[in-house]
């Protein structure tokens, strides 16, 4: 009888039951919030909903996911682990993303009106603030970048400098600039109506001209040599996305086109969104840090529309053909949704204005923007 | 530290800066050739 109840003493002893503490349910009630808002209020799904599954997976006890459990062959790597080191922390998930972007992406607007790619570079305001920001709030140089890049509101960006800078923010980063890419649309039209005035907005402007398909393809082979030229570091971003948009623009690869933004971008998709959210255990995140990379987070979009939509106004003195000011605030990468945000607030102030394809001139500057400031902050502080 | 920090934000930033018009060098420049090219192709088409 005695044996029969040292057996079950030792089963319960090894379940997770009696390990579960205070912090594990904090972090359950949070993955529960993600898995909420990805399902129901249909913020960023295709990331917050693997981020908040795999959130709660790490904070339940005794689970050998993400750390190093006893193998045939001594120590080994749990299933997350597996996924967090070779695709996270060697930066393979984000620059395959980044190749899915470029598939996706059409740079036709940016070429056709290249002065909108100013807008791009003054989004990145944000960036450089908030890095002031973090330093003031006690984090050091290359935490104050990783949180900073925040702001350049490009998930892929982010995960590759703060991996490379501040691994041991990679969670509290990635969640911020993922959740507030997904609430763009709550964060900047407050700012854009307070910048600008009723007129301003009811700029309209013309229509941008037809870009060749020779164009289309030779900007992407431009493209890469001069960013790459200017700042190395950030070569395994920008060649991934540029080839991307090579596979799209060439119009004779049409499988690889479909698989780097199909197939491939869903497949890494899962595992960097369970990877992110498999760092946040009770133990790392339960701190104030966190807590303050999602304010920096939040000052970071709002300084990075300040600064696209006041470049905006600030250009437009020196103009024969106005831009709106309402696109500056594409500059946040976040593309498309920053743009669709343009578009909505410019047919609040006229219906008959349509801005999107102008917006999307700076936003998908603001994805080259972003990627040159985190390659100048891995020159600078790397 | 805020020296450094200051650094970081006039290379940085400008940086960005610079690098965009650079790029905004090149396309005007790639999409000024490719114009001209097309306009060179039409008028030989159009001589033929």
């Amino acid at each position: 009888m005695s044996e029969f109840f040292s057996i079950f003493h030792q089963i319960i002893l090894k379940t997770g039951f009696l390990q579960i503490q205070f912090g594990h349910l904090i972090m359950w009630g949070i993955a529960l919030l993600f898995i909420y808002l990805a399902i129901r209020k249909n913020f960023e799904p295709l990331l917050l909903l693997p981020i908040g599954f795999g959130i709660l997976i790490v904070n339940l006890p005794l689970v050998p996911l993400m750390g190093f459990s006893e193998g045939p062959e001594g120590m080994q790597r749990d299933l997350l682990r597996w996924f967090y080191d070779f695709g996270i922390a060697n930066e393979l998930i984000p620059c395959v993303i980044f190749l899915g972007i470029g598939a996706l992406t059409d740079f036709g607007p940016m070429i056709a009106n290249p002065k909108t790619i100013i807008l791009g570079a003054a989004a990145q305001l944000g960036v450089y603030v908030t890095f002031f920001g973090a330093l003031l709030l006690g984090f050091n140089m290359k935490e104050a970048a990783s949180i900073a890049i925040i702001g350049g509101a490009d998930g892929p960006t982010c995960i590759y400098l703060t991996a490379k800078l501040a691994p041991q923010l990679l969670g509290a980063n990635a969640l911020a600039a993922y959740s507030y890419m997904a609430m763009v649309p709550l964060i900047q039209p407050p700012i854009m109506r307070l910048l600008t005035t009723e007129e301003e907005r009811k700029i309209k402007m013309k229509q941008l001209r037809r870009v060749s398909k020779t164009e289309k393809i030779v900007f992407p082979l431009i493209g890469t040599v001069i960013v790459c030229l200017i700042v190395p570091p950030a070569a395994p971003l920008v060649t991934m996305l540029f080839m991307g948009n090579l596979f799209r623009e060439s119009g004779v690869v049409e499988r690889l086109k479909g698989v780097a933004q199909n197939e491939l971008l869903n497949i890494v998709t899962i595992f960097l969104g369970v990877s992110i959210g498999a760092t946040m255990s009770a133990e790392k995140f339960l701190h104030p840090q966190p807590i303050f990379v999602f304010i920096l987070g939040l000052v970071a979009f709002a300084f990075s529309t300040v600064g696209g939509v006041l470049m905006a106004k600030l250009m437009n003195p020196f103009l024969k053909e106005k831009i709106n000011p309402l696109i500056g605030s594409a500059g946040v990468s976040a593309v498309p949704m920053a743009a669709r945000v343009s578009q909505v607030e410019g047919q609040r102030a006229d219906r008959h204005n349509f801005l999107l394809m102008h917006a999307m001139g700076p936003n998908v500057a603001g994805v080259i923007g972003t990627a040159m400031a985190a390659g100048l902050f891995l020159i600078i502080l790397g | 530290m805020w020296m450094q920090g200051i650094k970081v934000f006039l290379f940085g930033f400008g940086g960005v800066f610079l690098g965009i018009m650079i790029l905004i060098v090149g396309i005007k420049i790639m999409s000024t050739a490719i114009k001209k090219m097309e306009a060179k192709k039409d008028e030989r088409q159009q001589g033929k």
